[in-house]
């Protein structure tokens, strides 16, 4: 017999179980101890397959303990695909590359293994300094100083001309943050590697944005013992005619306080448009200031703000006016 | 209906399972082979279900632990669980995907053990401290390891582990010869050797690490050791070939008895170092 024509093609990619949200780039972070292992297994054949079953078979670290699980499916059409998830607990992951295998089996076939990577990294909040930290086998992402806005005047009001969304539970625009990467160790050269030797930085800038969103909102449903930190009082007020605001972990799960994390963690891909969707600030920073011979890069800074004249609605096109300051520290300085 | 898992136990010895292997490497589908202190391996297992009910969700659990006779739970390492699903009258492969890194100071010599856990055929609770694979149909483990040896003689420090509860009396025996199967001598990167024609090797035991010259007495075939419970002690094996073709093997077995039980064991497969120079 041969072995089952299912194979994850792409990256498996984590999904947050209270608010559905998808963390970008197969990124999972262990602020968020419940997350779920999601994948799309394509069926490569140019035949339907029958009683199909499809299961994780292992991760390769300890600190994840994944939820057993097979899945079946009667039939998967010749070329379809179907996405699945276990449930896992990333509360002692160590943040890397890790393996992770899945296993298919149809009627008259072997089974077929699929192995794939995904990325682990692990984001902590500094109440005192107001600044997250994405830790990395690269290097760290320091994030402070994210400006956000609830809703600009003239966006999201209904027919009546009310506000949509609840002033003081969101949610949140960003419109500006500092970015401070050390890599590790300190390298010579224009360009250091990239996190995971893969995503662009500001991708870790984004996972720290969407956790600065929903990591309260999962702590107010599922309990403080579900996150590694809570998230109050972390956006600084940018217009003076809204008001900002973070939920109180304390208050207990409400609806609004989901719905206005998920639309918060949407409202980031401005943060992902404002830092570029081409070529990262980073890397144009590092273009632009090539260190000289024996110079050794120790530090690197973004400091980006942006305005939305336009109502940042996913799917359309929308402007974003942007400023962005690198700052390159090295060896010599 | 029921679920009855195995792993399959070894010959000639119950603790040379051909169902446990190692992948050294980057590529944990790469081919199996013996082990390289220091840089990373794959573990598998092979899980047969000889029950009449499909059994889904199995875990499994792989096990590691520094060269010993009898393998227990207190001093074996946690690699790490794969899930497996595997059919009534069917086998599985299951690949652990956490990186074992075999410790320097053993040379890659390691003992392995896999446990298969399921609802359906679970072991007994609370867990013996021993593994005891010829007990439980689902436990295995592979204490195998290959040794390059040549006129100069080999030492190999063992372990003898007490027992958390009770003083261990027990005899430790060398024993030459036996053929591994196929699969087994494929599984350490050796296919197509085999079994010396004639015993070419010697090995002798002691209680301390001594330096034995190539005409120097190899040491005693069996030794006593009292152990007290809690605590561990070391046997020294001292391995010599002297004939070995490089296209052959010797099979090399230590074991220990309580009795005419046979708590542990490991063996020992001698290559010539021709071989090597060969490659």
């Amino acid at each position: 017999m041969s072995a089952t024509p299912m194979q994850v093609l792409a990256r498996p990619f984590a999904i947050e179980p209270v608010t559905n949200i998808m963390l970008p780039d197969g990124i999972f972070d262990n602020a968020l101890y419940n997350l779920r292992i999601a994948c799309q297994y394509t069926n490569l054949s140019s035949a339907e397959l029958t009683n199909v079953s499809l299961y994780l078979e292992s991760v390769g670290d300890p600190g994840i303990a994944s939820v057993a699980r097979t899945f079946h499916f009667s039939s998967i059409p010749a070329g379809a695909a179907v996405q699945v998830m276990w449930d896992a607990d990333f509360k002692n992951a160590t943040p890397g590359k890790r393996l992770v295998s899945f296993l298919a089996k149809a009627d008259g076939f072997e089974s077929n293994r699929t192995i794939q990577q995904i990325f682990v990294s692990q984001t902590r909040f500094n109440s005192t300094t107001n600044t997250y930290t994405c830790t990395v086998e690269e290097g760290t992402l320091t994030v402070s100083n994210i400006s956000a806005i609830v809703q600009k005047p003239g966006w999201g009001r209904d027919r009546d001309g009310k506000c949509e969304c609840l002033p003081t539970t969101g949610p949140w625009v960003p419109t500006g943050m500092t970015l401070a990467w050390a890599s590790n160790p300190a390298f010579a050269g224009v360009h250091g590697d990239l996190p995971f030797s893969d995503p662009w930085w500001k991708i870790l800038a984004i996972i720290v944005a969407i956790l600065a969103a929903i990591v309260a909102i999962v702590a107010a449903v599922l309990g403080a013992g579900t996150v590694s930190f809570g998230a109050s009082g972390t956006f600084e007020e940018t217009d003076p005619s809204v008001t900002c605001c973070t939920p109180d972990v304390g208050a207990g799960p409400k609806k609004e306080f989901t719905v206005a994390g998920v639309a918060s963690a949407i409202a980031t891909v401005a943060a992902a448009v404002a830092l570029s969707d081409a070529a990262d600030p980073f890397w144009r920073g590092q273009e632009k200031t090539p260190p000289t011979a024996g110079e050794l890069t120790i530090g690197e800074k973004v400091v980006a703000k942006w305005s939305l004249p336009d109502p940042p609605n996913p799917g359309k096109p929308y402007t974003a006016v942007v400023n962005r300051v690198y700052v390159h520290v090295t060896s010599a300085v | 209906m029921s679920v009855q898992l195995l792993i399959r136990d070894g010959v000639p010895r119950w603790y040379l399972s051909p169902d446990i292997w190692v992948v050294p490497g980057s590529d944990p589908s790469g081919s199996p082979d013996s082990p390289i202190a220091g840089q990373a391996a794959y573990l598998w297992a092979r899980v047969a279900n000889t029950g009449s009910s499909n059994a889904n969700g199995v875990r499994v659990d792989f096990y590691w632990a520094n060269p010993a006779l009898q393998v227990t739970r207190s001093n074996a390492t946690f690699v790490g669980s794969a899930n497996a699903d595997v059919p009534a009258g069917g086998t599985q492969d299951v690949l652990c995907l956490v990186p074992w890194i075999p410790m320097i100071v053993n040379n890659g010599h390691e003992c392995l053990v896999a446990v298969a856990n399921h609802p359906g055929n679970p072991l007994p609770s609370p867990l013996p401290d021993a593994f005891d694979p010829p007990t439980y149909p689902q436990v295995a483990q592979k204490n195998l390891t290959v040794l390059v040896a040549s006129r100069r003689s080999t030492m190999l420090t063992i372990t003898v582990s007490g027992l958390q509860r009770a003083d261990k009396l027990v005899t430790i025996t060398t024993e030459l010869g036996g053929e591994l199967d196929a699969s087994t001598l494929a599984s350490l990167g050796m296919r197509g050797l085999h079994p010396a024609k004639k015993s070419d090797v010697e090995v002798g035991l002691d209680y301390e690490p001594r330096c034995v010259g190539d005409k120097d007495p190899i040491g005693d075939g069996k030794i006593e050791l009292r152990v007290p419970r809690g605590t561990s002690a070391a046997v020294h094996a001292t391995v010599r070939a002297r004939n070995l073709t490089h296209d052959e093997y010797q099979l090399v077995q230590i074991v220990e008895w309580s009795e005419n039980k046979i708590l542990g064991g490991l063996g020992v497969v001698v290559v010539s170092d021709r071989k090597e120079k060969q490659s």
